[in-house]
């Protein structure tokens, strides 16, 4: 961990921390349309429920709900990006970078929201079940999944750029490098992001499995982009290795 | 029994038009390697494709035919591509590579006829007054018998490592793990790491110069141990991490370090063909003592006039300018008692990437005006240092570019100078762009952020009349970088350490 790294992890953990236990403690209605039961088969149909599901779910309350939903998964991805940003920033100016970067990145994050919201609620809405509607999203996901389009933006998350000390050049690169973190992030997440807006049942567990799994995943070494599954394994071999070695101590060198 | 590697400047002469012995058994054990093919594990080929493969480059230089038969991918996954750079592993993994080369070629040439069963690697050490240059056998494009000579590689750019390129900083490098603004002598902590981007200090300085210097195949890391010159080199390499534990030097003693590598890439471990073991897999433990090894130097001094107990040859485990730090509460590296804590600052850095291109480029380092009163005042100490506890560094950022073999010396123009011929500038130090394609790489370690090297400032800029004004920074290149290089540095900081 580099030097300084500790106020950053305890940020990131705070937050984190903070944003499951709101993300439990509120009603489920927070962070989903309510409209879960609806049957919709026709078009005109549809179109009514779409009103009523926007009147149940207002825009400023999806958009509250997705900005939690992101700072409960997504902020333990950005322990490395931030501290990038504050090693290579003048100690009067890493508040006001890591504040750029983070803005930047939960802007284009937000700006995703827009689009998937309103995609998840109209797919729910003109599906007759959820489980139809499962099957009909799982096999597109799974091809993004392995494709290497993703692997690509999984890459992209790891580019660490030359981040300027001075002036307004500063605070452009942070939000430059904010939103690209936030744009590679989407392209590699969105596919699991949709299952918690998707699913009828048990976001909570969902969003932790999709977390801890998207938390795995950037552990991940680069990998020159092709077809493939990818498990990520890294962290879990991590782990073992060093249970393993907690048992068996090294030898003497 | 030992084996003793020895200088290969120190070998018994040889009659007038002959080699000495030991020049014709390594050729020898070369060329029946070399005859073995790529999917043979005892090939050279095989072992240098352990180092670094890939297909395009090395049809490039003659060493591979397209359609060629490989091993299969399994087998490559596990042996290939696994040198280990920009790492804590680089050390210890290179030794446990040049022991198993070393076993197969004295297993191949006591199986030559007449052959010795005691040959070993010499080594071949570049500081040493009058043997900077590669020795003539490797120059040579036959052997004293007339046939071809297999030491001989065409595409060498330079056979000289110039004095003023390599420096013995390494060796003052009182932590093996890079931390705050050290280097570190073996570099930073990671898991298996086959192209990452913080340079430790022996990496850097002389590895990488002398790899980029020779340029040809040894400037590439996919191509650099076909070379045959690329084993004297690590062998010396080897021999310096030796005599920096003998002058006092800790190996790490984290389980992380001996027991390593950490499984970061599909749960690879250090895995290379021995004779008496093909599947041979070792641990930088038990590359920690070259006796255990049954092997030694014939010399551990840097260069032969040299006292290693001298002051600027040996390393000072506790400096004195470390005695006031604070000492660290958490993340302490192992293989130190007492290490420094605090947090490095950014005090000046210079605005917008550096195209780096001819022989020489400047730019200058801006310091932060809120930062200037404090330097000045710790620059006020006796003799115009920065005062004891007090580090400055210079930190090189996100090198990226398509051509390794470049070699850069930094310079800073001094403060109150009025010379701009460069007669006065002062040099920090050299950096070795070797593994900068990979490094460069977008899909590589680190999102193709380019290499990075820190470089220590404090000494240079003690007694030069510095007050915490910007500095220009003078980037100069023995051959000039051409443009196609496109070798950019993306910033020069500079960090202070603040110990009082």
């Amino acid at each position: 961990m580099p030097p300084g790294s500790w106020p950053v992890v305890r940020g990131v953990v705070l937050v984190t921390i903070g944003a499951w236990v709101l993300a439990v403690l509120q009603d489920r209605g927070l962070f989903l349309p309510t409209f879960c039961a609806m049957t919709v088969l026709t078009p005109t149909a549809a179109l009514a429920s779409l009103d009523l599901a926007f009147a149940l779910n207002p825009p400023g309350r999806l958009a509250a709900g997705w900005a939690l939903m992101l700072a409960a998964m997504m902020t333990p991805l950005l322990v490395i990006p931030l501290l990038h940003v504050r090693a290579g920033a003048l100690a009067r100016r890493r508040l006001q970078m890591m504040a750029a970067f983070l803005l930047a990145y939960a802007a284009v994050w937000m700006a995703a929201g827009a689009v998937l919201l309103p995609v998840a609620i109209l797919l729910r809405l003109v599906t007759p079940s959820p489980w139809i509607l499962l099957g009909l999203i799982i096999p597109p996901v799974l091809i993004w999944q392995a494709s290497p389009a993703r692997q690509h933006c999984l890459n992209r998350r790891h580019a660490r750029p030359p981040l300027p000390a001075f002036g307004a050049s500063a605070l452009v690169a942070a939000i430059r490098f904010g939103a690209a973190q936030g744009f590679w992030c989407i392209g590699a997440c969105w596919g699991l992001m949709l299952a918690p807006l998707l699913l009828p049942h048990g976001h909570l567990p969902i969003m932790a499995a999709v977390a801890l799994w998207q938390f795995a995943e950037h552990l991940e070494p680069p990998e020159p982009p092709s077809w493939r599954w990818r498990w990520p394994r890294t962290a879990a071999r991590s782990i073992a290795w060093r249970l393993r070695n907690r048992r068996r101590p090294a030898m003497a060198p | 029994m030992t084996y003793t590697r020895t200088n290969v400047y120190n070998l018994p002469p040889a009659p007038e038009g002959e080699w000495p012995d030991w020049y014709l058994w390594y050729a020898k054990g070369v060329q029946a390697l070399q005859a073995l093919p790529l999917t043979d594990k005892f090939s050279w080929r095989y072992y240098a494709a352990i180092h670094g493969f890939n297909a395009e480059k090395w049809e490039e230089v003659d060493q591979y035919t397209l359609g060629e038969y490989l091993p299969g991918k399994d087998e490559r996954d596990i042996y290939w591509d696994q040198c280990q750079h920009r790492s804590w592993y680089f050390l210890p993994w290179h030794r446990g590579y040049l022991y198993a080369l070393e076993e197969t070629l004295r297993d191949t040439i006591s199986k030559l006829p007449n052959g010795p069963d005691d040959w070993s690697f010499c080594y071949w050490n570049y500081y040493e007054k009058g043997q900077n240059s590669i020795p003539a056998p490797f120059l040579a494009k036959l052997m004293p018998d007339g046939t071809k000579n297999p030491l001989y590689i065409e595409q060498r750019r330079r056979f000289t490592i110039p004095s003023s390129q390599i420096g013995r900083w390494a060796l003052k490098q009182p932590y093996f793990t890079a931390w705050l603004i050290l280097a570190g002598f073996g570099g930073p902590k990671t898991g298996f790491m086959w192209s990452g981007t913080d340079n430790g200090a022996l990496e850097n300085d002389p590895h990488n110069i002398v790899h980029g210097t020779i340029g040809g195949l040894m400037g590439r890391v996919v191509t650099a141990a076909i070379d045959p010159i690329f084993w004297l080199h690590h062998a010396n390499v080897d021999r310096m991490w030796e005599i920096w534990v003998r002058a006092g030097g800790k190996n790490p003693t984290e389980t992380d370090w001996l027991n390593g590598p950490i499984p970061s890439n599909n749960g690879r471990v250090f895995t290379v063909p021995r004779v008496s073991d093909p599947a041979w897999t070792f641990t930088p433990c038990d590359m920690t003592s070259i006796a255990a090894l049954g092997y030694t130097y014939d010399s551990f001094a840097v260069r032969e006039d040299d006292d290693v107990s001298s002051a600027d040859v040996t390393i000072q485990p506790a400096p004195d300018r470390f005695q006031a730090l604070p000492k660290p509460s958490i993340g302490r590296p192992s293989g130190v008692g007492a290490m420094p804590f605090a947090t490095p600052e950014l005090v000046g850095a210079q605005d917008g990437p550096v195209t780096v291109v001819g022989y020489e480029t400047d730019t200058t380092v801006e310091v932060d005006n809120s930062a200037r009163p404090k330097l000045a005042s710790m620059m006020a100490s006796p003799g115009n240092t920065l005062g004891t506890g007090n580090q400055l560094a210079m930190k090189i950022e996100n090198v990226t570019g398509n051509y390794d073999a470049v070699t850069l010396s930094i310079f800073i123009v001094p403060p109150t100078t009025t010379d701009l011929s460069g007669a006065s500038d002062l040099l920090v130090g050299s950096i070795g762009l070797f593994g900068l394609e990979e490094a460069s790489d977008p899909n590589g370690a680190h999102g193709g952020a380019g290499l990075s090297f820190i470089l220590d400032l404090t000494e240079v800029i003690s007694g030069q009349g510095w007050q915490g004004e910007d500095v220009t920074v003078r980037i100069v290149s023995l051959d000039p970088v051409p443009n196609w290089a496109n070798i950019t540095i993306g910033k020069i900081s500079i960090f202070l350490l603040a110990g009082g």
